[in-house]
């Protein structure tokens, strides 16, 4: 269980995030939403203690520290691999420093993703090192997975695969946070989503909870974000009159 | 294959993707360049040394009074490279650290590593280590010309607390 209770953090005295309290369970996927700058990155970067923060952040009951860190992947946009290094120098690193790193879950990603071993990553497509990214985090061997917008710059064939895979091959026990802004397509993937805004957990809600109001997540996340509809016809409207 | 194996435990402390043949070539080149730099020094102290005589026909003849500079004074500048590559080592430790920012946020794999010295370990490791072959190899050289100094002239024309004045000069005065 990964728990969050009373986060806050600041970036030069101004609030990213207020109050957050959060618990992740394991085997759920989560999805992590929120318009741009609503603090899902930082929450993320909170959880791996790559930010200081005020709050406790939990892992089944110890706070997280060199101990219990390997039991937390991250997968970023931005990337978090070596550019210079190829995939098996990659894999041969995470072994020695992971210990739970899952050997045959990669062969069978690199295989299915047909990425080459001997290149280095600075080499490869976007939408190839952001496949490797995430193999890397899949294949650390922990319980909770982070996904930052992993698939920024992948396309549509690419993604789908990455879900369908995904879906195939997670354990009962590990645990995916997925931060993106294709709501769409991960509507059916996600079992729980949370929605930030205004710096903190605006909602949190499973799609079971969804499928019985019979409400779609978009719709829902409009509905959260007070999504006015209307705007574009009004702000078209006001052009109009002006001209 | 003994270099080869020797390469592969330098890696070991240098950030992924630094190459540890290049790196060790780039600071022997630096060490042979500075060290090369100082045989300016015993030709400086020849100099001097020869500017104590006069000659009169085959005969060198010392001057009365005459004395030799420090050999402080002879040497000191001509290690003005070790000095430069002490602080070529700082910047490959900052460099180190900002490789892991270049290209992609490979930090974040670092932090948040079990061994949570890793990239310490990787980023600071060989500069330390190269400034202190540095500072060992110029105290070597330096020990070596005070060695040729003091035998080379004559012990009147020796200034008395050369050791002391060379160590205040090189510790700045802490002893």
């Amino acid at each position: 269980m990964l728990e969050i209770k009373n986060l806050r953090k600041t970036y030069n005295g101004r609030p990213a995030l207020e109050n957050v309290h959060l618990t992740l369970g394991p085997g759920e996927i989560i999805g992590l939403f929120g318009g741009n700058g609503a603090g899902k990155t930082t929450l993320m970067k909170c959880i791996l203690k790559l930010l200081r923060y005020e709050g406790g952040i939990y892992l089944d009951g110890e706070e997280i520290g060199p101990k219990n860190i390997a039991r937390i992947s991250f997968a970023t946009s931005e990337h978090s691999f070596f550019p210079a290094l190829n995939a098996r120098e990659h894999r041969d690193f995470y072994a020695l420093h992971f210990p739970k790193w899952n050997d045959k879950r990669f062969h069978a990603l690199m295989d299915f993703f047909s990425l080459p071993y001997d290149r280095a990553l600075r080499a490869m497509s976007t939408g190839q090192k952001n496949q490797f990214e995430v193999i890397l985090a899949l294949c650390q061997g922990a319980d909770y997975i982070l996904m930052d917008e992993p698939f920024a710059g992948n396309d549509i064939f690419n993604r789908e695969d990455f879900y369908k895979v995904l879906l195939g091959i997670l354990e009962p026990n590990e645990t995916i946070l997925l931060s993106t802004h294709l709501i769409e397509e991960v509507e059916h993937f996600v079992t729980r989503a949370v929605i930030l805004k205004d710096r903190t957990v605006a909602a949190d809600v499973t799609t079971d909870e969804l499928d019985e109001q019979n409400l779609s997540l978009t719709d829902y996340i409009k509905q959260t974000y007070a999504y006015r509809s209307d705007r574009v016809l009004d702000a078209l409207e006001k052009l109009d009159r002006k001209e | 294959m003994k270099l080869d194996s020797f390469y592969k435990k330098l890696a070991r402390f240098l950030p992924l993707g630094i190459e540890a043949r290049t790196t060790f070539h780039q600071l022997c080149t630096a060490y042979a360049i500075a060290a090369g730099f100082t045989l300016a020094a015993p030709l400086s102290i020849l100099g001097q040394y020869n500017n104590l005589f006069y000659r009169e026909g085959d005969k060198k003849i010392l001057y009365e009074g005459m004395m030799m500079p420090m050999f402080e004074i002879l040497v000191s500048h001509w290690f003005v490279l070790f000095g430069a590559i002490l602080l070529g080592c700082i910047a490959m430790a900052v460099l180190f650290y900002l490789h892991h920012r270049q290209d992609s946020m490979s930090i974040y794999t670092m932090r948040r590593l079990p061994r949570r010295r890793e990239l310490h370990i990787r980023c600071l490791t060989v500069p330390i280590a190269a400034a202190l072959v540095a500072i060992l190899l110029a105290m070597t050289l330096m020990a070596v010309y005070y060695a040729f100094y003091m035998w080379l002239v004559p012990p009147q024309c020796i200034t008395p607390g050369q050791l002391r004045f060379l160590i205040n000069e090189l510790t700045g005065g802490i002893f």
